[in-house]
């Protein structure tokens, strides 16, 4: 630095002090102007850090809260953990705000108030000094010729003292205007790069975050659009299914009343033995529909009030209500067991219950089962003069229904009974009844719950040996059909005459009496199908069998024809 | 006499009907003869799958009838249905004598059941129209009905088809029920 390199008090001396003072000041202005300036940035960073957290805030309210069904759905893990990072981001921007608080503010601050305030007091101490220095002067030389000699020496000490002030003054003005000088060389500097370093760590920090974050907001992204073409699709296949289901439930009405008028006159059979044929439902593994829609059910109360009941006969054999029409509010029913899921990380658990949630479960609903494997369908209301009523009877209840129109009665009742036929056939039900009387009469009569081990190895046993009986002897010649009435199918057979027989001609050949017919089911009475009885069938089959007992009937048949 | 017969009847059965199982071997008549009682007609009939329940009213009683169906595999959920169960009515095909030790071995079973201890017994000796029918002495023997110890029973010789025997079998089941009980 080239100044002050002579430091008498010269005008040289006093320019330079001059020019640095107006430098100062010039610098104070730019100063202040400059701390007003990071002042209003500050409060900017303030205001942005906290609308970002306020905007965290209002999302959390949106959707990120707890396991709450609508946050869940609208995707609140994947939310809250967005909140979470702009919370994050939000702290930053403080962090970013306190930095410039501390390397520019402050530092600008002590700038202004001490080291540029030392120049102002110093200048104005070195002008008092002048000043007294001028007057000790002038006093001195002012003096007299005659001046007494200890005056002459008392002003000649207060000049010297006065000139020493002076000369201090002066040096600490100048000291405190090189501190300015040197300082402005490095202090705004450091404090600039400083702040641009704080922002450097500002946008790092940011970048780290977001980075890490950046292939779980990709995931989202993708499945936000799976889910959108998944939905697209969905509801295409609801549209789809509209339609179906309009054209169906025409053609079904169609149907139902074609049916309820052909099966009209059977509708009153005696015995409740509707016709069913047990192979057309076959129970298959598969649970499936068979047939649901809403029932009047009559209280079983005293009070003989009617409620609309949804029912559902399903190809188990099963037949349940559900006690409420669901149109309750649906948020109670609601549960997630949410610890099941052992896929990591946010995103798997979001997306097992995401979709989970998607759609409520039928269990979620209460319902009643009504067991139809011992059940009865009666086509009245017993003590009533009711239209389309019908009864489902079990030894333990009696359910009274009435359907909606006459179409729709008749299509239940044959179901339900095509079921009960199809239960008592089938193995599901010859596996336990062990099992079914636990579940149903376990409050009521435990003593019922008796059938024992031996009963139940015997139904399996007979089961497969059914199963067999049928198909050993439906491959014979002619056994594909009834021997008297070619009615496909026929699961009974007469022991003696060694012919398979539909239900309906059984019937006939039981009342001639059993010197005449010793008719057995190939399903209901496998007992009897002992291997000496099976080899005595394998050798005949419906045509032989007929070939011999209507023997004559076809030569009285072609003698007729004549 | 009517009031005293009412509380008679009602303290007898409460509100409910006497619940009659009709039980018995594939092909015994037990439809046949539920139908015969109440509808005083003779019905075609095809093997029960399940069973039929009808009420019958008959000397002031109501009857809920229950007729099970006899098949081997469906006899073991007769069981079901043994509940506050007052009277059995059981079937035999008297002409099938080469079933009657079936008949008397499935007759013995329901006997031991717990739940039908309580029960009076009514034993119809059914198809007497049929060549070769045993009488109704001839069943009691093949039953072994003599070894029936501490319940009421009876046994009568029947024909469905005609209607022979059966509302005096029904008879003795009224009197016994109302007696039983008073």
């Amino acid at each position: 630095m080239a100044t002050f390199i002579n430091l008498e008090d010269s005008p040289m001396f006093q320019k330079q002090v001059c020019s640095l003072e107006g430098t100062a000041d010039e610098l104070k202005d730019r100063c202040q102007k400059l701390y007003k300036g990071v002042k209003k940035f500050m409060g900017t960073l303030g205001e942005a850090s906290k609308g970002e957290s306020a905007f965290a805030a209002c999302l959390e309210e949106f959707g990120g809260g707890p396991d709450d069904p609508i946050s869940l759905s609208i995707g609140g893990p994947v939310i809250s953990k967005f909140i979470n990072a702009l919370r994050e981001l939000a702290s930053y921007k403080e962090f970013l705000c306190s930095q410039v608080e501390h390397v520019l503010l402050e530092r600008l601050m002590n700038f202004i108030s001490v080291d540029l305030q030392e120049a102002k007091e110093s200048r104005h101490r070195f002008d008092k000094a002048a000043h007294s220095y001028d007057q000790s002067r002038e006093k001195f030389v002012s003096l007299k010729k005659n001046t007494r000699g200890e005056i002459v020496a008392e002003l000649e000490e207060d000049l010297e003292n006065s000139k020493s002030t002076f000369e201090k003054s002066r040096f600490n003005l100048v000291n405190s205007l090189m501190t300015i000088e040197a300082k402005k060389k490095y202090e705004f500097l450091e404090s600039i790069s400083a702040i641009m370093d704080a922002h450097l760590r500002y946008f790092k920090l940011g970048y780290d975050l977001l980075n890490q974050l950046e292939p779980f907001i990709h995931q989202i992204l993708t499945y936000a659009q799976q889910s959108k073409e998944q939905s697209k699709i969905e509801q295409d296949r609801l549209a789809r299914r509209i339609q179906e289901f309009r054209t169906q439930s025409e053609l079904d009405s169609q149907q139902l009343v074609a049916n309820a008028e052909s099966s009209g006159a059977n509708g009153n059979r005696v015995g409740g033995n509707i016709p069913y044929k047990n192979t057309e439902t076959s129970l298959t593994a598969d649970k499936e529909v068979i047939k649901q829609g809403y029932l009047l059910k009559r209280s079983s109360s005293l009070r003989t009030d009617w409620k609309r009941k949804f029912f559902v006969l399903d190809s188990h054999g099963s037949m349940y209500y559900y006690r409420t029409n669901g149109n309750k509010s649906m948020g109670s029913h609601h549960h997630y067991s949410g610890s099941s899921d052992h896929n990591t990380g946010v995103f798997g658990r979001f997306r097992a219950r995401h979709n989970r949630s998607g759609s409520l479960t039928e269990g979620s609903l209460g319902y009643n089962t009504i067991d139809l494997r011992t059940s009865l369908i009666k086509l009245d209301a017993e003590d009533m003069d009711l239209r389309l009523c019908f009864r489902i009877i079990s030894p333990q209840k009696t359910y009274t229904l009435q359907a909606e129109n006459g179409a729709d009665r008749m299509d239940w009742v044959n179901k339900i009974t095509k079921a009960i036929g199809t239960l008592l056939n089938s193995h599901f039900l010859q596996q336990s009844p062990v099992r079914y009387l636990d579940k149903d009469n376990s409050s009521s009569a435990p003593a019922n719950a008796v059938v024992s081990g031996d009963q139940i190895r015997h139904n399996d046993s007979r089961q497969n040996i059914g199963d067999d009986v049928s198909t050993i002897l439906r491959g014979l010649p002619g056994n594909n059909a009834c021997a008297e009435c070619n009615a496909p199918e026929p699961d009974w057979a007469s022991l003696n005459l060694g012919v398979l027989l539909c239900i309906q001609c059984s019937g006939v050949h039981r009342n001639l009496g059993v010197h005449i017919s010793k008719v057995r089911s190939l399903s209901l009475d496998v007992k009897v199908w002992e291997p000496t009885i099976l080899d005595l069938f394998r050798n005949l089959g419906n045509v032989y069998c007929n070939s011999l007992w209507e023997g004559l009937l076809h030569l009285d048949d072609d003698w007729y024809d004549l | 006499m009517g009031i005293l017969f009412t509380r008679m009847f009602s303290s007898v059965f409460g509100n409910k009907e006497a619940r009659i199982l009709v039980l018995g071997l594939d092909n015994a008549g037990k439809t046949t003869i539920l139908y015969r009682l109440q509808m005083g007609e003779v019905v075609s009939t095809i093997p029960t799958i399940g069973f039929n329940v009808e009420t019958v009213q008959y000397n002031n009683i109501k009857f809920q009838v229950w007729d099970l169906g006899g098949q081997t595999s469906i006899r073991p959920y007769w069981r079901c249905y043994f509940p506050n169960t007052q009277a059995v009515i059981y079937v035999v095909d008297s002409s099938d004598t080469d079933r009657i030790g079936v008949a008397k071995e499935e007759f013995h079973a329901i006997l031991e059941e717990e739940e039908l201890k309580g029960a009076v017994v009514l034993i119809f000796a059914n198809k007497q129209d049929l060549p070769g029918a045993l009488d109704d002495a001839a069943v009691t023997e093949a039953l072994e009905l003599h070894k029936i110890k501490s319940r009421q029973w009876a046994i009568f010789k029947t024909c469905a088809v005609k209607g022979e025997g059966l509302f005096e079998g029904l008879d003795w089941l009224s009197n016994t029920l109302k007696s039983g009980s008073g």
